[in-house]
């Protein structure tokens, strides 16, 4: 008997001519969690969907953990491999699966049993074989009951040709795509809860990431580059590597504000915030922006602010959350771990710039023309030119860099 | 060039200071607590700073002078220490540091002390007919700091705890940590506990000091091994114990000099400022001459702050420990200040060697910075 633990991958199926690759990526991400959170030797082996990984030192929660963030894996399940006793005989099987599952003494879970015949030639049906694992163990633990539909605890059996396999602990991956196998990104951090939701929604899709923050300083302070990098530390988790690159923006600001129409002033610093992203996008080979925009919930997410947006980016811009409601994104930001950060406080130029009446409806002609005769470009250039940049590994930890670049 | 005015949130080590502290760090590792006779040498000289603490402040060589690791244990050790019961009454100004309002409030918490607050004039002096009228035998502590660190009011320490002991039989607690080495303070007998530090005079950060009269009832706070007279259990730090002494006495020495200077230099930016921002307000009066605060309205204080550091240009919106609350600011509130001004506080703040070029530096790049930024950020801009 072996203990492995078993991945599967989703959304294979969906894949044709691709397929390899998409394995393939899915393997390296794996083996890159692997070398940071497992200090043994492994090897593993494909079969159907399902990886098979193999240690002698046994696979741990953190490990486990730090798997199911890797986008495009389904199921992280640790697992028996027993031998198959001549006439279909189970006992072994049985047996194993009550010593399992001990911890029921103590606490009550309902359960079901999901097993599965990959070798079609073994004569009990899954059925029937469900039946009996069902009825042994409420017979071993008065606090088991079953419950086919909204179970604690799922018992995977699946007969192989050679083997039967037995797995009761499983951690749901965030499934998708991939890492990388979509292409690739540089998405717009600001600091509240939308964009690293719109972040982690892409990364499902196998979308690799770089991250941007427009730092007003000096209207607003250091703090809050903490907070970015917090943030990024937690999105850092779903990308195999990553990088942030922190934009000094205040001086932007101010030659914005000293040159344009109060009322302006917000849409025009986020066109400069495109553009900026795109020149990192160019140095970086990324194909797309990401932002956390969601229609209508401030005046400069009105579909005509937003169209400007597209106008002006040389790159697609992606909105994850553009039909989303607060209290989806806010759910979101929950479950992955970025609300409780994002909720801190802290220092906002934008408010700080705020016009009393934010345009709404912009006049084209005053949008096209308004930096005629003006050196933004130079601007622009310098704060490129003074950008901070850290790339992150999967741990989260910041290296400082002094250029430009996607790969460590 | 630097141009530093945060001296009141801390100073830059004297350069002997540093090298004594590098030799000592290097050479004087033993334990002064140790037996033998390298811990036997260093514990003679923890006696004599000790004692040469106790004649900087003019205290009596039966009082007791224990040093700490920061000037926030000093206060805590005070508060927390002294034999308080329900009913106690406790004397306090709101405007004061954080390492004084906090353990006070704690222990009116913990043991129903009932809490009196010191009233402050509009021009952050305390009003001296509250503060009598304040006064009863309920009254078991009182505490007064000498020099404010926000708006640098020197407050009479010395009168007021005479006040303090015709009525009462209170402990008086003194927090001097602005005033030591630079304003003449000596302690008489109607105080009771002083806190200094270190950090703040040229002297490395991480020691600090505590004044008890001989007849103090204060408790110790860390109990062990019984260093500092019993007072303080924790290994000396020698080097720096040393090191704090050195930059005492070397602050001491210039400190009617380095006072002269400093009034001067104080009188320019003064005067200066008050001519080129016609919109700051200098509330406050009997001010120390190394602490300058104002209200600049229109901007919010941290974003001048910042502006200026990109100019290398150094000083402080509120005291550095709670500069990162924002909006109402409860000391600030008992110095009168209105709400909607608490945003709008600045403090320079001098050292002994602030030179005049720095000063200059100062005063241009603050009226460029208000230049450049009023048009944006205040009420009626746009174009």
């Amino acid at each position: 008997m072996v203990d492995l633990l078993v991945i599967s991958i989703d959304e294979l199926w969906l894949k044709g001519k691709n397929r390899k690759a998409y394995m393939q990526a899915a393997i390296d991400h794996i083996a890159a969690v692997f070398r940071v959170y497992h200090s043994d030797k492994f090897s593993y082996k494909i079969q159907s969907e399902r990886l098979y990984y193999n240690s002698k030192t046994h696979f741990s929660d953190e490990l486990i953990n730090a798997l199911s963030f890797i986008p495009g894996l389904a199921y992280i399940s640790k697992c028996k491999m027993l031998e198959r006793l001549p006439d279909e005989n189970m006992e072994n099987v049985y047996e194993e699966i009550l010593k399992g599952l001990s911890f029921l003494e103590h606490h009550s879970m309902t359960f079901r049993a999901l097993v599965k015949r990959v070798d079609k030639s073994f004569s009990q049906t899954s059925v029937a074989i469900g039946r009996e694992i069902g009825h042994r163990v409420i017979t071993r633990y008065k606090n088991a009951k079953v419950d086919l539909k909204k179970s604690e605890l799922i018992i995977d059996v699946r007969i192989l040709p050679k083997h039967i396999s037995i797995s009761t602990e499983t951690k749901k991956g965030i499934g998708g795509l991939p890492w990388g196998s979509t292409g690739s990104a540089v998405t717009l951090l600001s600091g509240g809860f939308d964009s690293p939701v719109a972040s982690y929604l892409m990364a499902k899709r196998g979308v690799k990431q770089a991250f941007v923050f427009f730092h007003a300083y000096p209207f607003v302070g250091r703090e809050v580059i903490t907070k970015i990098k917090n943030l990024t530390r937690e999105l850092a988790k779903f990308q195999r590597q990553t990088h942030l690159y922190i934009v000094p923006f205040g001086d932007i600001q101010t030659f914005i504000s000293e040159h344009c129409r109060e009322e302006y002033r917000t849409i025009i610093f986020r066109r400069y915030m495109i553009e900026l992203s795109n020149m990192i996008a160019d140095k970086i080979s990324a194909n797309a922006l990401i932002t956390g925009d969601c229609i209508g919930q401030v005046s400069s997410q009105t579909m005509e602010n937003l169209h400007l947006m597209d106008k002006v980016s040389k790159r697609m811009i992606i909105r994850p959350l553009v039909g989303f409601n607060k209290l989806e994104i806010l759910n979101c930001a929950t479950a992955i771990g970025t609300h409780d950060i994002s909720i801190l406080p802290h220092d906002d130029a934008c408010s700080l710039f705020a016009p009393k009446n934010p345009i709404i409806t912009p006049n084209l002609e005053y949008w096209d023309n308004w930096d005629r005769n003006l050196a933004i470009q130079n601007e622009l250039q310098t704060a490129l030119e003074k950008t901070e940049v850290f790339s992150v590994n999967l741990q989260g930890e910041f290296f400082k860099k002094n250029y430009f670049s996607f790969d460590a | 060039m630097m141009n530093y005015f945060d001296h009141a949130a801390s100073s830059m080590i004297y350069p002997e200071v540093l090298e004594s502290l590098m030799r000592a760090q290097r050479e004087d590792f033993a334990n002064p607590g140790a037996q033998h006779l390298l811990g036997q040498e260093l514990n003679e000289k923890i006696e004599d700073y000790r004692h040469s603490f106790l004649k900087f402040l003019g205290a009596s060589r039966n009082d007791l002078f224990i040093f700490t690791s920061s000037a926030t244990e000093s206060n805590n050790t005070v508060i927390k220490g002294l034999p308080l019961k329900s009913g106690d009454v406790i004397l306090f100004c709101p405007a004061d540091h954080p390492s004084v309002i906090a353990p006070i409030i704690k222990m009116a918490e913990l043991y129903k002390i009932e809490l009196r607050e010191i009233l402050l004039n509009t021009d952050g002096t305390i009003n001296e007919d509250h503060f009598v009228g304040a006064l009863d035998d309920k009254v078991v502590l009182v505490v007064l700091t000498h020099v404010n660190n926000q708006n640098g009011v020197v407050h009479d320490v010395e009168s007021l705890s005479l006040r303090v002991k015709e009525k009462t039989r209170a402990h008086v607690h003194i927090d001097a940590v602005q005033s030591f080495g630079k304003i003449p303070f000596k302690v008489s007998r109607a105080i009771d506990s002083v806190s200094l530090t270190s950090h703040k005079i040229g002297g490395p950060k991480g020691v600090a000091g505590l004044y008890l009269k001989a007849d103090h009832k204060v408790q110790p706070l860390i109990l062990g091994g019984a260093q500092e007279h019993g007072f303080r259990s924790s290994t000396q730090a020698f080097p720096l114990i040393s090191g704090f002494h050195l930059a005492s006495k070397i602050t001491l020495s210039a400190q009617a000099a380095s006072f002269s200077h400093v009034s001067l230099m104080c009188e320019m930016i003064r005067a200066k400022l008050s001519v080129e921002l016609t919109a700051a307000l200098f509330p406050f009066n009997s001010t120390s001459p190394y602490i300058i605060s104002f209200i600049l309205p229109g901007i919010s204080s941290d974003i001048i702050l910042r502006h200026l550091e990109a100019k290398n240009v150094y000083l402080s919106s509120t005291a550095a420990c709670s500069s990162k609350v924002a909006g109402f600011n409860s000391s600030l509130f008992a110095m009168n200040i209105p709400e909607k001004n608490h945003k709008n506080f600045l403090r320079i703040s001098l050292g002994p060697k602030t030179s005049q070029i720095e000063v200059e530096n100062l005063i241009k790049e603050f009226i460029n910075v208000w230049v450049s930024l009023k048009p944006i950020l205040m009420k009626g801009r746009g174009r």
